[in-house]
């Protein structure tokens, strides 16, 4: 197949051929993409009882995610052994099992066949139910809360295949040191008319589009009507500090980019005014959560300590947004594949688990507000991706490659670069999407 | 709790108010608003069979009964005061926000109304209704929203005006984002 290896590599000639997003390659990437990498599935306080279950997707495949009598985590394939059946109806709950609908084999939350009617009348003794339970992922590894999971039983593993990117992760965007995260209830889901591509390699790295795709909120933002509105950085703030990207296991492996990490006093500054607003008590866990993350990332060694991010993907299909403040939200995106033409968009909210409930409202409220299906981002970028979409229908815009060179043979030297893990460049570079489609290419060619 | 006459000055409130989004007079239509409006949309999940007091307890949540746990801590699509519904106006004003840019053509159908004094407000009332929001962004592209809708409606010197709107959409998964107003 000609989108088999790195003649689409955009790391290599800077254009991106538009059979990166046929029929074809979508058939063939569900398996090479979808069946190879860790996935995002869900986060551990979405299943926090034994017996809880949340259902999800791994690519195209619904999967269960559950927490078994023994407290094990599980992701299970939603269709039933014997007939393919779905054997999970519902988006969450609590059940000690499933039951097919049609002729009512039952397996545990660990996916374990435990009923079958008519067993002793029907089946002779080589039927053996212990070899058809679900089909579970062999590789289910929870980090700091979020739950990953892959088709393949062997390969590296997920710290491994994050590579440089658990270190953002985990200092600063899950904020481990300081109590972590939960997501709170309820999932927004929606569907984009674009390849899950051109969405995911916009979180990994499109700094490009914030000024003109979102010329809107920025322009409403510097009116100063709403105080929600009001925790984005401004324009005034983002001009006293520094932005970088990030392209983690640039060149080798999976490439998770990195956008907008912040550096600069004028952030906490900001966000310690935004939190006077709300309450002593934010102010005291703003300073609180900047003198526990600073002297974490110091004693690591970090110069300079970051102080937040805008967005992340981490590959294939797993982004994460944080808007470069303290008082949004974690974002938590899946998009999942339905089709060369078509995304379907779940997004969580995740928020501080220890900090004062005023401050986890207003979290809340920002993510809503801002990214998310009726925010004041996602609308946007959704009109344009539709129309990139209608390119790719058309029989004479396919014949012409994409452009990837923004960054490429012209980069400005950053005069002091911070010494974080990854590839660190300047925001404005198209290098994180480069590597997106490099390794993309690699998976597409066979590659493990 | 159906009050025939509450039912027709609420159905002539609720037809008001979809002219003012269908034609984009979108400043008349926070004209209509209370300033302390609260305006939520929940996202929606298909779920097990509820007991009975759970039914209740939803029930009460679109009146606007509950504490801060429910509200304060799901994951909604709009929850929304004055001031940021005013900042959604003022960001389609910007004449920058791609997801308006063509306006959308859109067709508010409204029914189904059924209007009652409510009982803990002698100011306000409530009212039911269901809608249909047809959305044309551009050429063939075409989507429609379906949804019901528990508003309080305040008695002011200047006529009915918007205390309380909680919109549950009939769609687990939404058919595009959303940049309009229900
Ligand atoms: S398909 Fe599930 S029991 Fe037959
Ligand atoms: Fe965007």
């Amino acid at each position: 197949m000609s989108t088999s290896g790195l003649q689409h590599n955009p790391s290599a000639t800077g254009l991106l051929s538009k059979e990166v997003f046929s029929q074809e390659s979508y058939d063939a990437e569900l398996a090479n993409v979808f069946g190879t990498c860790w996935l995002f599935v869900g986060h551990t306080s979405m299943i926090p009882n034994s017996g809880d279950y949340v259902s999800t997707a791994m690519g195209e495949d619904p999967v269960i995610v559950t927490r078994s009598q023994d407290g094990q985590i599980h992701v299970l394939l939603n269709k039933c052994r014997h007939r393919g059946n779905r054997v999970c109806l519902f988006d969450k709950g609590n059940s000690k099992s499933f039951t097919c609908s049609y002729h009512g084999w039952g397996y545990t939350t660990a996916g374990d066949l435990k009923a079958v009617p008519f067993l002793d009348a029907a089946y002779g003794d080589s039927f053996d139910k212990s070899k058809w339970g679900l089909i579970a992922a062999p590789r289910v590894t929870d980090f700091h809360g979020l739950i990953f999971a892959s088709w393949v039983p062997e390969g590296p593993t997920l710290r491994e295949y994050l590579g440089d990117a658990v270190w953002y992760l985990e200092n600063m965007m899950l904020d481990e040191s300081i109590g972590g995260l939960e997501v709170v209830p309820g999932v927004q889901r929606y569907r984009m008319p674009a390849n899950w591509k051109l969405l995911a390699e916009n979180f990994a790295g499109d700094q490009a589009h914030v000024m003109v795709t979102h010329a809107s909120v920025l322009s409403v933002r510097a009116q100063n009507i709403d105080h929600k509105l009001g925790a984005l950085p401004g324009r005034d703030v983002r001009a006293t500090g520094a932005s970088y990207g990030v392209a983690c296991n640039d060149g080798d492996g999976a490439p998770h980019g990195l956008l907008e990490i912040r550096v600069g006093e004028s952030f906490y500054q900001h966000d310690l005014d935004q939190a006077a607003a709300i309450g002593p008590e934010a102010v005291d866990w703003v300073r609180d959560r900047q003198v526990a993350r600073q002297s974490n990332m110091q004693a690591q060694g970090a110069d300079p300590v970051p102080y937040g991010f805008h967005i992340g993907n981490i590959f294939p299909n797993f982004s994460l947004v944080g808007l470069g403040t303290a008082l949004d939200g974690v974002g938590l995106i899946l998009w999942l594949p339905r089709g060369p033409h078509e995304t379907e968009v779940w997004q969580w909210c995740a928020v501080n688990k220890d900090a004062p409930d005023s401050v986890r409202r207003r979290q809340r409220e920002v993510l809503m507000q801002q990214q998310s299906a009726a925010g004041v981002f996602a609308p946007d970028d959704h009109e344009n991706f539709e129309r990139l979409q209608n390119n790719l229908r058309s029989t004479e815009g396919r014949k012409w490659p994409f452009n990837y060179e923004m960054g490429r043979d012209k980069r400005i030297e950053l005069d002091d670069p911070p010494n974080w893990p990854g590839t660190v460049t300047q925001a404005l570079s198209e290098t994180n999407q480069r590597e997106f489609y490099r390794y993309w290419g690699e998976l597409m060619a066979g590659k493990e | 709790m159906v009050d025939m006459e509450l039912t027709a000055a609420a159905t002539a409130f609720l037809n008001e108010e979809a002219a003012l989004l269908d034609d984009h007079l979108l400043d008349g239509w926070l004209g209509l608003l209370c300033n302390d409006v609260r305006y939520v949309m929940p996202s929606t999940a298909i779920m097990p069979a509820e007991a009975a007091d759970a039914r209740e307890r939803r029930n009460a949540l679109r009146w606007g009964s509950f504490g801060d746990d429910d509200r304060d801590m799901h994951f909604w699509l709009y929850d929304e005061d004055y001031s940021s519904l005013n900042m959604r106006v003022r960001r389609l004003d910007t004449g920058m926000a791609h997801a308006e840019l063509p306006e959308s053509m859109t067709n508010h159908v409204v029914s189904n109304v059924i209007a009652g004094q409510d009982p803990l407000d002698s100011e306000l009332i409530r009212v039911r209704s269901k809608f249909m929001v047809h959305v044309v962004r551009h050429e063939n592209n075409e989507n429609t929203f379906v949804g019901s809708r528990w508003d309080k409606l305040r008695r002011t010197d200047d006529g009915l005006r918007l205390a309380w709107r909680y919109i549950e959409l009939a769609h687990p998964v939404l058919p595009r984002t959303i940049s309009i107003f229900f």
